[in-house]
């Protein structure tokens, strides 16, 4: 495979059959975009301003694979995962889970497909009702699908802490009796209760000692062996998601910027703003640390409620040019990457490029906004 | 309330006002104020400090209906006549600025009985700049002010029919606008032909029929004089209450609505013209804004800033600690009223109209214990027992009787005979805010229990009681209630029978909303005894005419009398010659003096 | 009012493994602790409110065993002693060991009336209470957890509620009805349901946004469900804090229009008619207005207290949330 394969269709990126494991895929998001309206603090634009929260993403997830999405807080991670497990209406786009196109089912045409999408949540204190018991808690998806009587839920219940690691005797416990690791499990048990096809797991360490993550970490991949799992691994920490992830999602103020097998993406990065992640990450052995080049993203991530022209990377990128502030770039391949490995930039990194050594190449007005997001937020206009 | 029981309104407004409405029932009793009569010799000067709890309606005498008002008219207003402060003699007719009371004898009654002619005391004096003499054309204009458009006098109904030509002048009088030019030029153009100045100081009334009772009833002071002057206000306004002209022995000084009265001697004043008022005092000073308990503890101390009540009287609760210690200066004098009383309602649907039967009446006379009553409403010091229509103090209720002594057995049995062996269900209406309306029914209530009558109450906001329940004919035909809680008094005292009988007894024409026969009861035989009565010739006759027709009524039991409530008045120690009135409840401020070393304040 | 049912149905049996189990001390420590049990340990250290909850039991003894103070004086509440408990002249008699309360102007037993008139202000007060709970909590969850144009509806809907001059309307409206049992309990219920709903209302708006309100939904839960399973149990410490201390209000006000003569019709025993009536004596009758107004008191004050414990224990953080 070659550059010349490229996209079959231009923004829809659809994998060519051969780079996956040969399944059809579970699912598939083609130009998913969630915009909130937003309560405007200006007098006069009262209810016309939108926080576009994701915008136009198009994704693809194969059964049995887990797919790592990062990005910094706010770039729209979870929102997506609500998109996925349609917590959220859909402002555009469209969702097709298993051949079914769910971005329009209503709440009770979504009932039955509950049980094949769950959601670990990145809070194991909030995503717990702290007024019931364990076991109510894990058995509430028995409840609500009306699955097995009582005494049998009780059965099932105890089995689904045993195999998250829970002691079943602490059933009758309510979650303030749980460390944090704990309450994760019992979040990742009320997860796996009705034996879902997929689990999006939304920072489901974030919260935690990293002691623990390793644990919780690891109790996902057995989870994921046994149940044949597939999994949405949502995190900020490229570190975490490269562990469990096989592909990499990275996303930035609601796009997906660039799209790569685990460890390609860590070893040839073409994305400036994967570069940036990468470079932040803490590396084990001194020597290294010192030899790599450090970029230090300037500037707060742009308000997406009045994203920046072109590419939306533009006002902090080292390598930004004219055409970055006019021209959106579609995720493509870059040079010789392979089909799965998609970057959306308009002057992608080649492999040796030291990005340190560049300085964006836009016009005055345009560097001088570049490390100031302000006159690109509209909060600093007036009206 | 209607208009006609407004001396009775009168009474209940001072019983809201005060705390306890049980002291507005009483007992002739003992009477502990013995000290009227003083043995000292009097002396004058002074400030007479009167305390109260509220306002008069209004300082008119035309106009004013209340015995509140008529302590204050007593001191800047004379009448042609007044129940002067003599004892014994309280209720009867004495001249005040009439020469002498009119007879046949001395020509002032006409031989037909329908025409009085009255003269008029020489230097009884307005006090105008020069000081002017009180004329028979003041008193025909005061007579015919009591129908003014604005606000004419609550009792006119005693005598709309009696005085020749007195109805069509207010009917007239009624389309005239409500301005003060308006209003005098009526009442200078039209006559009104029962009421003439023959000359300067003699005025003649003419009746349509001879009333033996008329001079009492001219002791109201809706007769007495009006000052040209006082066509230049309309009745009852503001402004005329704080431009008021005198004729009496104090003028008012100043007057400030709900909070003080003050008076002083009237130079145009000359006591010679007045045999009514000794007026000791130099000054009066009335404060309205106190309370009944205050006021009480205040004349105990004896301080010289506190010496009679004005509106207010002695609470009940006090009473018999007061007469247990022979307190001097505690009077409990007699009123002219039947308050209250329980009225049937004789022509309620209910119960297979049940209370048109006079037996079942009866019977209802029989279970009700007036004791109880009387001992829940304060006990008979200040309740004497009434078992008929009139009090003792009205000419026909001298003699005393009860048909219906309490007697359950006989209540049964009567019921038993009226088809109703075992008893019924019957509303009783009532003011739960009244709290001897109140306390009346729920003794009632289990009075009528013993015999089988169960009693259901039928709350009334006092608002309402009157104008919604009681004055309302069609509510009493619906069966809204059966049996209620109401109260009349005289507008005068001494031979005032008919002032009960017309309004309460007298079949369709007191029927309510005019009258106040709020049962609508109507027999013939107890029209024909009170037609009889009315027009009795002497005085003598109508005693005994009236007396019967008590009997008639009350064989009929159309209500059930309970009490005829006292009024307990109390004055500081330094107030001598206080004689209790009872047209003012009160001790006549006009005849007390005040110990020389009190005189201050 | 719908107590989450697994929580209390666990409690007990959370009792039972304890003394069933092997160990019992491991029994315990499998057992969660629920925040009731928590709360209620809690509130079995607040000396203040331990008694004051055993004044709230008396009280309620007293109301239910009202008949017995009839047997044990021999005297009905609403019978008049003229002979032995009113003086000739109708003054009420003080307390004697024939009437240990003294009699009212009546001759009626105020220790029997006092006892009748228990049942008065307890029944009001519970039921007027929970009339308005249900009320508010209600419309408190559909405000709070629908949001939006409902939200905006009822929440005006609550504001005019409680902006109504209460004693007023219920004054107008009980002179209009003539007062009764029914309409006293039903006004009163129906004017005190607002500060309930203001109060869920509010809470629920943050509920609402919590994760696991997200969980069950991504369960599939139904809005029902959420609302009385995930939400209404975290909204239930305010509630039962707001509870307790709206009873001892409600008496109040049941109370206050008894004292303006529009409580239960005469010669019904009514805490607040009682006060109206001994008023009139208190110079020369204490005890006719002492007794009613203590009962009064001592029931308004224990229901304060214990609101407060309650509070305390259950919800710490709810200082504010009554004012
Ligand atoms: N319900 C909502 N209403 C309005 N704006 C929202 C809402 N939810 C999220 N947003 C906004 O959308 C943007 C994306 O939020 P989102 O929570 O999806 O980010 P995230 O990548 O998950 O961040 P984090 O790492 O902090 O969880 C943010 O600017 C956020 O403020
Ligand atoms: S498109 Fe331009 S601005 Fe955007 S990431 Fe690539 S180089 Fe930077
Ligand atoms: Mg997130």
């Amino acid at each position: 495979m070659n550059a010349s394969d490229g996209p079959s269709t231009p923004g829809a990126v659809v994998l060519p059959p051969e780079v996956s494991t040969g399944d059809a895929p579970l699912l598939r998001l083609e130009h998913v975009s969630k915009a909130f309206p937003v309560q405007s603090s200006k007098l006069f634009t009262r209810g016309h301003e939108f926080v576009h929260a994701v915008d136009d993403v198009s994704l693809e997830v194969r059964p049995g694979e887990t797919l790592g999405l990062v990005g910094e807080t706010g770039c729209g991670k979870s929102t997506l995962a609500r998109c996925i497990a349609r917590l959220y209406d859909l402002t555009s786009g469209s969702i097709n889970f298993a051949g079914t196109d769910i971005s329009h089912l209503s709440r009770r045409q979504m009932r039955p497909l509950r049980s094949e999408i769950q959601m670990i949540f990145q809070d194991p204190y909030g995503s717990l009702n702290p007024r019931r018991r364990v076991g109510s808690i894990i058995g509430d998806p028995f409840a609500i699908h009306g699955i097995d009587s009582r005494t049998e839920r009780k059965k099932k219940v105890q089995d689904l802490m045993e195999r998250v690691g829970l002691n079943p005797e602490h059933y009758n416990r309510f979650p303030a009796d749980f460390s944090g690791g704990q309450r994760q499990r019992i979040g990742t048990a009320r997860a796996l209760a009705l034996r879902p096809r997929m689990v999006i797991c939304d920072e489901p360490v974030s919260a935690l000692d990293v002691s623990v993550q390793a644990q919780i970490i690891n109790m996902l991949k057995d989870l994921q062996d046994d149940f044949g799992l597939t999994y949405i691994f949502i995190s900020h920490d490229l570190s975490v998601v490269r562990h469990v992830s096989d592909r990499i999602a990275v996303m930035y103020l609601g796009h997906i910027v660039e799209v790569a097998p685990a460890a390609e993406l860590f070893e040839k990065a073409r994305h400036p703003y994967t570069r940036a992640l990468l470079s932040a990450l803490p590396v084990a052995d001194p020597d290294a640390a010192d030899n790599r080049e450090r970029i230090l993203l300037v500037g707060e991530i742009p308000s997406p409620t009045n994203p920046p022209s072109g590419c939306r990377f533009h006002t902090r990128c080292p390598k930004a040019r004219a055409d970055c502030v006019q021209t959106d770039p579609e995720l493509e391949t870059a040079f010789d990457d392979g089909v799965a490995h998609l970057t959306a930039c308009l002057h992608p990194l080649a492999i040796d490029e030291d990005m340190s050594l560049s300085r964006p190449q836009i016009d005055d007005s345009e560097i001088a906004a570049a490390p100031d997001p302000g006159p690109s937020d509209s909060t600093g206009d007036t009206p | 309330m209607s208009r006609r029981s407004s001396r009775l309104a009168g009474i209940a407004t001072l019983c809201t006002i005060g705390l306890a409405l049980t002291a507005c029932s009483g007992t002739v009793a003992p009477t502990p104020g013995a000290s009227s009569t003083s043995a000292a010799t009097a002396v004058t000067g002074g400030t007479l400090n009167m305390l109260g709890t509220g306002d008069v309606t209004y300082l008119d005498p035309n106009i004013s209906y209340y015995s509140i008002d008529q302590i204050v008219l007593r001191m800047f207003s004379r009448a042609l006549f007044t129940n002067p402060a003599v004892e014994g003699k309280t209720t009867t007719a004495a001249p005040d600025l009439a020469t002498e009371l009119p007879t046949t004898a001395n020509g002032g009654i006409s031989a037909d009985g329908k025409t009085y002619t009255i003269k008029l005391r020489q230097g009884a004096k307005w006090d105008t700049t020069p000081a002017r003499q009180v004329t028979a054309a003041d008193v025909v204009r005061g007579v015919k002010r009591t129908c003014n458009p604005v606000q004419p006098f609550g009792g006119i109904p005693d005598f709309q029919d009696l005085i020749v030509g007195y109805a069509s002048f207010c009917a007239g009088f009624a389309k005239v606008g409500p301005t003060a030019p308006e209003i005098a030029a009526y009442m200078d153009k039209t006559d009104l032909p029962g009421v003439v100045a023959k000359d300067d100081s003699t005025v003649s009334f003419v009746l349509t029929h001879p009333a033996a009772f008329f001079v009492d009833m001219l002791t109201m002071p809706c007769f007495s004089p009006a000052p040209v002057e006082i066509n230049k206000y309309v009745p009852g306004s503001p402004d005329g209450a704080t431009h008021t002209i005198s004729d009496g022995p104090y003028k008012i000084d100043s007057y400030v609505a709900t909070k003080s009265i003050n008076l002083s001697r009237n130079p145009a004043w000359d006591a010679a013209s007045d045999p009514i008022r000794k007026a000791y005092v130099d000054k009066i000073v009335i404060n309205e804004t106190l309370t009944q308990d205050s006021v009480q503890q205040q004349l105990e101390t004896g301080t010289a800033s506190a010496d009679m009540e004005f509106d207010s009287f002695t609470p009940a609760s006090q009473i018999p600690g007061l007469v247990a210690k022979g307190d001097k200066n505690l009077n409990i004098g007699p009123s002219s009223s039947s308050n209250p009383y329980v009225v049937f309602n004789t022509v309620s649907p209910n119960n297979n109209k049940a209370l048109a039967n006079v037996k079942v009446r009866q019977a209802l006379s029989f279970a009700i214990n007036r004791d109880n009553l009387i001992q829940v409403m304060g006990g008979p010091q200040l309740n004497q027992p009434l078992s008929q229509v009139l009090p003792p103090v009205i000419v026909g209720g001298e003699s005393k009787f009860d048909l219906y002594p309490y007697n359950v057995a006989k209540a049964k049995s009567l019921l038993t005979e009226a088809g109703f062996p075992n008893g019924f269900s019957v509303k009783f209406l009532y003011r739960p805010t009244s709290a001897n309306s109140l306390k009346g029914f729920q003794t009632i209530q289990q009075d009528l229990s013993k015999v089988g009558i169960k009693v259901v109450g039928v709350p009334s906001p006092s608002a309402d009681f009157y104008s919604k329940y009681l004055t309302v004919p069609s509510v009493a035909l619906r069966g809204v209630w059966d049996l209620s809680l109401a109260g009349w008094g005289a507008d005068w005292y001494g031979n005032a029978a008919l002032s009960f009988f017309n309004p309460l007894f007298s079949g369709k024409p007191s029927f309510p909303p005019v009258g106040s026969n709020f049962g609508l009861y109507d027999s013939a035989a107890a029209n024909a005894a009170i037609t009889a009565a009315v027009n009795a010739p002497t005085q003598d006759e109508a005693k005994t005419l009236w007396a019967a027709a008590d009997k008639q009524v009350m064989a009929d039991a159309p209500f059930f009398p309970i009490t005829n409530p006292q009024q307990p008045d109390y004055h500081a120690a330094q107030v001598h010659n206080t004689i209790y009135v009872p047209s003012m409840q009160q001790f006549d401020p006009t005849n007390v003096w005040i110990d020389k070393d009190k005189q201050g304040g | 009012m719908s107590v989450d049912p697994t929580s209390l149905e666990t409690l007990g049996e959370a009792e039972g493994v304890s003394s069933r189990g092997p160990d019992a001390l491991e029994g315990k420590a499998i057992e969660g602790r629920s925040p009731w049990l928590l709360g209620w340990q809690r509130l079995r250290r607040d000396r203040v409110a331990m008694i004051s909850l055993g004044i709230i039991v008396l009280i309620m003894l007293i109301a239910i065993l009202a008949p017995l103070a009839a047997v044990v004086t021999g005297h009905q509440p609403n019978e008049q002693y003229r002979q032995t408990g009113l003086s000739p002249n109708g003054l009420p008699l003080g307390p004697t060991s024939h009437f240990w309360f003294g009699t009212d102007d009546l001759g009626r037993d105020i220790l029997v009336r006092v006892a009748f008139g228990s049942r008065v202000s307890l029944l009001v007060g519970v039921v007027s209470t929970g009339i308005a709970v249900v009320i508010g909590v209600v419309v408190g969850l559909a405000a709070g957890f629908f949001g939006g144009i409902i939200d905006t509806v009822l929440a005006r809907f609550i504001d005019v509620a409680l902006t109504v001059p209460f004693l007023l309307v219920a004054i107008a409206l009980v002179s209009i009805t003539g007062p009764s049992l029914t309409i006293t309990i039903l006004v009163i219920g129906f004017f005190s349901w607002a500060s309930v709903a203001r109060i869920v209302r509010g809470q629920v708006l943050s509920l609402r946004e919590r994760e696991f309100v997200e969980a069950a939904r991504s369960l599939g839960a139904s809005d029902p469900r959420i609302m009385f399973v995930d939400i209404l149990p975290n909204v239930l410490a305010p509630i039962i804090v707001y509870t307790t201390l709206l009873i001892p209000v409600v008496i109040v006000v049941e109370a206050t229009l008894a004292y303006l003569g529009l409580g239960l019709p005469p010669p019904t025993a009514d805490w607040g008619g009682m006060i109206n009536d001994g008023q009139k004596y208190y110079t020369t009758a204490w005890w006719f207005i002492i007794f009613p107004g203590a009962a009064l008191l001592m029931t308004t004050l224990a229901f304060n207290l214990f609101g407060d414990g309650v509070r305390d224990a259950f919800d710490p953080r709810s200082d504010q949330l009554l004012q």
